[in-house]
């Protein structure tokens, strides 16, 4: 998938707008992600559409960065209840994360600047607000 | 068809080459090194060759269409030239290639060429971008021990291993590394286990003693293929190719979780657990009509200590689940059932960029002639594994000692 798919475009443009997108292919039934023209699995692109997600999901795994500069980074795989997985991060300041918790997407500035997805456990408020997230590599 | 190619072609010849603090090595030069080592050693001369393969560009040159830079630098001029990408597990699928090329005619001796610099003189930050997805994980900015992790932890989750079990395998390899004297970690003496656990965390379970050391200088590994008949003629010491298999299942760590349908050899799909040493494997045996039990040694890819019980399961060294208790029980270590990664592997001799499945190849080739430079092992059949990518490119490949009058393998 080029980085400079419209697909691609569309996803980091509703990201900022506070929106997670997926597509959805008819023909299989199944979500797609990354976004692109035509489905990967049956290679339909009439069937194909894109959806909003409800940006729930639960926690595949998860592994911590130590930032050098506070507390860790968490790395998250989280499967969306749409059927399809993510990478992202632990929203700031959520430490305890486990596998199969039930998280919650929230929208925040990511380390290149642009906004996109992080996600904390549902049912809480968000522990930081929108905070930026000044993610530091090993 | 894949039967009929196992044990046609050879290995002739081979040659290594490390970088040291005087001369710490640029891919070309120390590529070069080896080349002039194996066909030395094989006996031929430079107009003998012509074909050269490398594999991926390395990541201490990242020219692309480096086999061609480097052919043009030793003003050879193969007439079958390519790359073979597989990440950095083409340095062993390209045996497979280079067997198939001289058997059919394509060219009569090539060399299989791999070279990098020590991953240690390498600015950390630039490499992680290489296998990242650039539009869903580079603006997180996950170091590359992240995927691993992640990988690791949904292991321990699913089975119940344990990072005690990961320390064991670091000390497994450490058996080996100690009397290796190119080893990256020979200076950390005999690690215990609680050693291991006390290192330094890296991401999630993984501690620093549980990833590869990355070398301080580059390695580069040549070997010089043609039929097993020609090889007979030059060598008192062929390897003959018997089975060579690959798989590949995702570029991007993202991809892999978006895999779907019917992969038979990994069960319930996605998976983080299963990775596909399983059907490079399984391609490999039936290629070379042998079966894990007839494997004396294997030389595997394990870039983090969790990586070394899987590979064992999937590839029938024991049963599935088995491999925490196989290494734990002393099997991989010196005078144990299966040798394994008798140079320490990358956890103990270490990793120089992407020449690292070289060196894995050249250890059992080593072995194989009875020219360890480590501890030996008396055998003449094994494997190596190699892997690249995020989990993503897995290739095997089977070798044979039979001398210059041995016999035939069983067909």
């Amino acid at each position: 998938v080029s980085t400079r798919s419209a697909a691609i475009a569309r996803y980091w443009a509703a990201a900022a707008d506070g929106e997670l997108h997926y597509e959805w292919c008819e023909e299989c039934g199944l979500a797609v992600f990354p976004p692109r023209a035509s489905c990967p699995y049956c290679w339909s692109a009439a069937g194909l559409s894109e959806r909003v997600s409800a940006g729930l999901g639960t926690v595949y795994s998860h592994a911590e960065q130590p930032s050098g500069t506070g507390a860790d980074e968490v790395f998250l795989l989280v499967e969306l209840d749409e059927g399809y997985f993510l990478f992202t991060k632990a929203a700031s300041g959520w430490s305890d994360v486990t596998i199969g918790a039930r998280v919650t997407a929230r929208f925040v500035p990511l380390a290149d600047g642009r906004t996109g997805p992080v996600f904390g456990p549902v049912g809480e408020p968000d522990p930081a607000g929108r905070a930026e997230d000044t993610g530091s590599r090993r | 068809m894949s039967q009929r190619i196992g044990g046609l072609a050879a290995i002739a010849g081979f040659g290594d080459a490390y970088g040291s603090a005087d001369d710490p090595g640029e891919p070309l030069d120390l590529a070069t090194s080896a080349i002039r080592r194996a066909v030395a050693d094989a006996g031929i001369s430079k107009s003998d060759v012509d074909g050269l393969l490398t594999s991926r560009e390395p990541l201490g040159d990242r020219r692309p269409q480096w086999q061609n830079i480097l052919a043009a630098y030793l003003k050879l001029y193969p007439r079958y030239s390519t790359q073979a990408m597989h990440h950095a597990a083409g340095a062993i699928t390209m045996l497979g290639m280079a067997a198939t090329a001289v058997v059919t005619g394509q060219a009569d001796t090539v060399i299989c060429v791999q070279a990098d610099t020590g991953l240690a003189q390498m600015d950390p930050a630039a490499i992680p971008d290489l296998d990242s997805d650039p539009s869903f994980e580079v603006p997180y900015r996950p170091g590359i021990a992240v995927y691993w992790a992640l990988q690791c932890r949904r292991y321990m989750h699913e089975r119940g291993v344990t990072e005690e079990d990961f320390a064991r395998v670091v000390t497994a390899h450490q058996a080996w590394a100690v009397a290796h004297p190119l080893a990256a970690r020979r200076g950390h003496g005999g690690l215990t286990e609680a050693d291991v656990l006390r290192s330094r965390r890296v991401s999630g379970p993984l501690r620093s003693l549980m990833c590869s050391a990355w070398r301080q200088y580059g390695t580069a590994g040549a070997l010089v293929v043609t039929t097993t008949e020609r090889a007979r003629d030059l060598t008192e010491n062929p390897l003959l190719i018997r089975g060579f298999g690959q798989a590949a299942f995702n570029e991007y760590f993202g991809d892999r979780m978006g895999m779907r349908g019917t992969h038979p050899d990994l069960g319930e799909l996605p998976t983080l657990v299963r990775m596909g040493a399983v059907t490079a494997g399984r391609h490999a045996f039936a290629m070379a009509d042998l079966g894990p039990r007839d494997m004396g040694i294997a030389e595997l890819a394990v870039p983090f200590a969790h990586v070394l019980p899987l590979v064992l399961e999937e590839l029938g060294f024991c049963a599935a689940s088995e491999g925490p208790a196989f290494v734990r029980a002393g099997h991989t270590e010196p005078g144990g059932r299966l040798p394994v990664n008798t140079n320490g592997g990358w956890l103990g001799f270490g990793q120089a960029g992407l020449s690292c499945n070289m060196d894995t190849v050249v250890e059992l080739v080593r072995q194989l002639r009875g020219e360890a430079i480590g501890l030996p092992v008396r055998c003449d059949t094994g494997l190596a594994y190699g892997v690249g990518g995020e989990l993503g490119c897995h290739a095997v490949a089977i070798l044979q000692a039979v001398g210059r009058s041995g016999t035939e393998p069983a067909s």
